[in-house]
């Protein structure tokens, strides 16, 4: 068989996984349960044994310190570790069990799964994307390249050819909330204006802000709490993960019911607790201003109104809340679209951008219509954040030192972009050369990726020029130059997620085994 | 220093002796080629060959800032005495202000028109074709008046001293030249620099206390904050040992006249803040307001007198608004301030319509969600209260179903 190439939707709640079919359409791949979606969830059992998925999350209630959640929140948080037998998990170890159990699924239907696209919230930083592929390799994949999340749902809707013009994607998933403005010009040429995101708020949010009124309303009926301690997502006691998994399931409920009674037991007691529809969008009214407030920050940085927008496309399952779509309505004066199933949009589009990578390296093999289609199709996104340098410049009337972008966020990408700096002082012989990503002009506020001293020529006066080159390629593939003019010295840098120049150390489970040896169920 | 003043010194009463060489040559009628010089408006008098003129004026740069300059020109008769010799023209300025016979250097902050210890030095070398040369109005040199430093701050009287000599001999001086022009000095003198500097050290010191004792009293974070400040500056001073006696000295006193009435805080921070205004250094002020935010900070909790002395300090210092708000973004945090309101705690102007207020929150909203991906914990967590806020305040205006 020949070697296949997939689209993984890694999801804070739940992942997918999709292909090219022979048709050169794409298609979700259903996991060992028969399921098309599989949960992010993993149970650590007593005896070794890994279990991902739904059955994981049934562990949650009864063995909460043996089941990791949600881990992709933590994603690029190199101290975050969860303890389960001595053993430390990082948020890479745990993303990796995922990846690997939806591609070995996979791989029985497909084949070996070698080469995949994996994708991220688009308001991911290149600390997170770096992680993600770190993960995806520690699972024996090759990254073909991470792609943002609206982005690859944008694709898909626009594959079925019912869409056109400029498009809003809503993207509200279990852990991370993305908004993207896409122009639609065809089926295969899709391009990216502006995308903004929330990796703070999702699905699991409105579970924990239900749970909570949950424990409240206990509270008052029966003077005992329902659980003890605050809703923390490291750490669930058995009694607070029964209350998130009780408040998931009354939300979705409530997605197709004007209300749900739910009964609530601790200790011998109990409570039946209706919640109308009504009393829960109340609950989770700031949640869907909060997305508002971004969908309002992606029309500005697309210099456009609601009205400009032709169509809005929703991904991601929390979308199906009514309260979304009287938003979204209501904001832009036409019922939002859900041809394509919310939670698979993502994976499927992932799987289409895998599909036009292997068609252009001659990795798959398709029917000459299907691989001129996808050689065929174009996408073109944009930096997610700034970039910029750190240099002395003059902020209120004195010199100090400031952050300067030099790409600004929502560029099209390839981009590249050339400014000059100046050295400040006679016989300077070094310039510390520092690559932010982030916004603004406080250097307090943003990230420094990438750093190094270049060394220059002695005896100079002040006032030499470095010319510094930022440049941003279709891979997701960030480099800078920093050159000294008059001598030709150099400091190249790549500043990559699909490099691990500076990334991370690998993220290994401490303990000594090595997480190959894991079964995974 | 002491060296760079005995060589102006020696380099002046070289000149001096020269001029009366020359005087003493031409009057005698001998040869030697040199002829006397001076400047018709320093009225040295005796045979004139050459005259400076000095002519002051502004330049504007393509910024727009208007620079103080002033063209040097030279003209008169210039006697070598043989054909193309290669001739060094230097200009130095002296400032005799206070005492011709002792006259101090004069500094310049421009680098090429400087020596090694930034004494304000011009040399230019040409080749001069005939052995007697009539000079017409030749513009010899632009001296940065802008970057000038003398010993004083104040109206200075800067003497411009022309010497043209064989260049590969100076010591063969074909002629010399001077004239004077006064200068006004804006910026603190060389010789004022460290007293200057520790008085710039008081001032920000005593607004520091005042905001310490705004809320009535001196809390010993506070004051360590303060403590710690001048610590880490004046560590590496050349003269750390008694500048840290000298500012311990004007804390404790500070903190006695503070202590001594009601009114005096807000007397202390009143003086304080005209003499940083009247020295007219951005930097200063900032260092001073900052400071000042660091300090109310440092015991965790702002309480509304603090906030209103913060406000009035800045409005005193004239400090940029964005400044202000950056700096404050940057130093306090949520969980300082007991707020009654969102509102109050977003720094929302009172009394906005709709419109503007929607546009507050829309622009807090893109400033503070951009910082949810600080490498800072604190950061992240203080841009996520403010979201809070905002998602709070914006929700209860009922515009989104």
């Amino acid at each position: 068989m020949s070697e296949q190439v997939v689209g993984i939707d890694l999801g804070t709640t739940f992942s997918a996984l999709a292909t090219i079919n022979p048709s050169g359409k794409a298609e979700i791949v259903p996991n060992a349960e028969g399921d098309r979606i599989t949960a992010s969830a993993v149970y650590f059992d007593a005896n070794g044994t890994v279990t991902v998925g739904q059955l994981a999350v049934e562990q949650s209630a009864a063995y909460p310190d043996r089941v990791v959640r949600w881990a992709k929140r933590n994603m690029g948080e190199a101290s975050w570790r969860k303890m389960i037998d001595g053993k430390a998990y990082s948020a890479i170890d745990i993303s990796s069990l995922i990846l690997r159990k939806v591609a070995q699924d996979a791989q029985s239907s497909l084949g070996p799964i070698k080469h995949a696209v994996i994708t991220v919230p688009a308001y991911f930083d290149e600390t997170r994307r770096r992680a993600t592929i770190q993960a995806a390799e520690q699972a024996g994949l090759s990254v073909l390249r991470i792609i943002n999340e609206p982005t690859a749902a944008a694709l898909a809707y626009a594959a079925g050819g019912l869409i056109k013009g400029r498009v809003l994607v809503y993207d509200f998933g279990g852990g991370t909330f993305d908004v993207s403005i896409v122009d639609i010009a065809s089926p295969r040429d899709v391009k990216v204006v502006t995308s903004e995101g929330d990796h703070r708020l999702g699905g699991i949010d409105l579970d924990k802000k239900l749970a909570n009124h949950f424990n409240e309303v206990f509270k008052r009926e029966k003077g005992i709490s329902l659980y003890d301690g605050t809703l923390h997502e490291d750490h669930l006691p058995a009694e607070m993960g029964e209350a998130i998994i009780k408040a998931e399931a009354t939300k979705r409920a409530l997605s197709t019911m004007t209300e749900k009674t739910v009964q609530l037991v601790r200790g011998g007691h109990s409570v039946a607790k209706t919640i109308p529809r009504k009393e829960f969008e109340q609950l989770i009214a700031e949640y869907i201003v909060r997305t508002d407030m971004l969908i309002d920050s992606a029309l500005h940085g697309a210099r456009c109104t609601p009205k400009d927008i032709d169509a809005v496309l929703l991904v991601g399952g929390s979308t199906r809340i009514p309260a979304v779509t009287a938003l979204l309505k209501y904001k832009f004066g036409k019922d939002p679209i859900k041809t394509v199933n919310p939670d698979e949009a993502v994976a499927l589009g992932a799987a289409i951008q895998a599909g036009m990578i292997g068609a252009e390296r001659g990795l798959i093999s398709l029917p000459p219509a299907a691989m001129a289609a996808l050689k065929e199709t174009k996408l073109a996104d944009v930096t997610n954040h700034s970039y910029g340098v750190i240099s002395v410049a003059d902020a209120y009337g004195v010199q100090q030192l400031r952050n300067t972008p030099l790409l600004k966020k929502n560029t099209p990408i390839p981009c590249e972009h050339t400014e000059s700096f100046y050295t400040m002082s006679q016989n300077q012989t070094g310039a510390n050369c520092r690559i932010t990503q982030g916004e603004g002009s406080d250097p307090e506020f943003v990230r420094i990726v990438a750093e190094g001293e270049m060394q220059l020529p002695p005896n100079r006066p002040a006032d030499c020029e470095i010319k510094v080159t930022y440049s941003y390629d279709r891979n997701g593939c960030m480099s800078a130059k920093f050159l000294d003019v008059q001598s030709g010295n150099e400091l190249p840098f790549v500043v990559s997620a699909g490099d691990l120049k500076g990334a991370p150390p690998k993220a290994q489970v401490e303990g000594g085994d090595d997480l190959d040896d894991l079964v995974i169920n | 220093m002491f060296s760079v003043i005995v060589t102006i010194v020696l380099i002046y009463w070289g000149i001096r002796l020269l001029v009366w060489i020359f005087r003493k040559v031409s009057s005698a009628g001998g040869g030697g080629g040199a002829s006397a010089s001076s400047s018709a408006n320093a009225g040295a008098g005796g045979d004139t060959g050459l005259q400076l003129k000095c002519l002051k004026e502004i330049f504007t740069t393509e910024s727009g800032q208007k620079l103080d300059i002033a063209k040097v020109k030279v003209a008169g008769q210039l006697i070598i005495g043989k054909e193309n010799v290669n001739t060094k023209f230097t200009v130095r300025l002296v400032d005799i202000t206070d005492t011709q016979e002792s006259p101090s250097p004069v500094a310049c902050l421009v680098e090429s028109m400087a020596d090694k210890n930034g004494i304000f030095i011009f040399e230019q070398e040409l080749k001069i074709p005939h052995a007697s040369s009539t000079i017409s109005d030749l513009e010899l040199c632009v001296i940065p008046s802008f970057a000038l430093v003398c010993p004083k701050r104040g109206e200075r009287c800067i003497r411009v001293i022309l010497l043209i000599a064989d260049a590969s001999d100076e010591k063969r001086v074909f002629g010399v030249a001077e004239i004077s022009f006064n200068h006004t000095q804006k910026q603190v003198g060389y010789l004022e620099r460290k007293q200057h500097r520790e008085d710039q050290e008081k001032w920000v010191a005593s607004v520091a206390l005042a905001m310490c004792i705004s809320d009535g009293a001196i809390s010993k974070e506070e004051l360590a904050v303060v403590k710690s400040f001048f610590t880490e500056r004046l560590k590496d001073d050349e003269d750390a040992a008694a500048r840290k006696v000298r500012m311990t000295e004007h804390l404790r006193t500070t903190i006695i006249e503070l202590k001594s009435s009601p009114a005096r805080p807000r007397e202390v921070m009143e003086r304080a803040c005209a003499s940083i205004v009247g020295d007219d250094d951005a930097g200063l002020a900032q260092t001073t307001y900052e400071l000042a935010v660091k300090t109310v900070a440092g015991d965790g909790a702002v309480g509304d007198e603090e906030q209103a002395a913060l406000e009035r300090l800045a409005t005193r210092l004239k400090l940029d608004k964005e400044y202000v708000r950056e700096t404050r973004d940057r130093i306090l945090t949520a969980s300082m301030f007991v707020f009654s309101s969102d509102e109050a705690f977003l720094g929302m102007p009172p009394n906005l319509s709709v419109d503007e207020k929607a546009l507050f929150l829309a622009e807090e909203y893109r400033k503070w969600n951009s910082r949810v991906t600080s490498p800072d914990p604190k950061k992240v967590n203080e841009a996520n209260l403010r979201i809070q806020a905002i998602t709070r305040v914006k929700t209860a205006m009922g515009n989104v179903r």
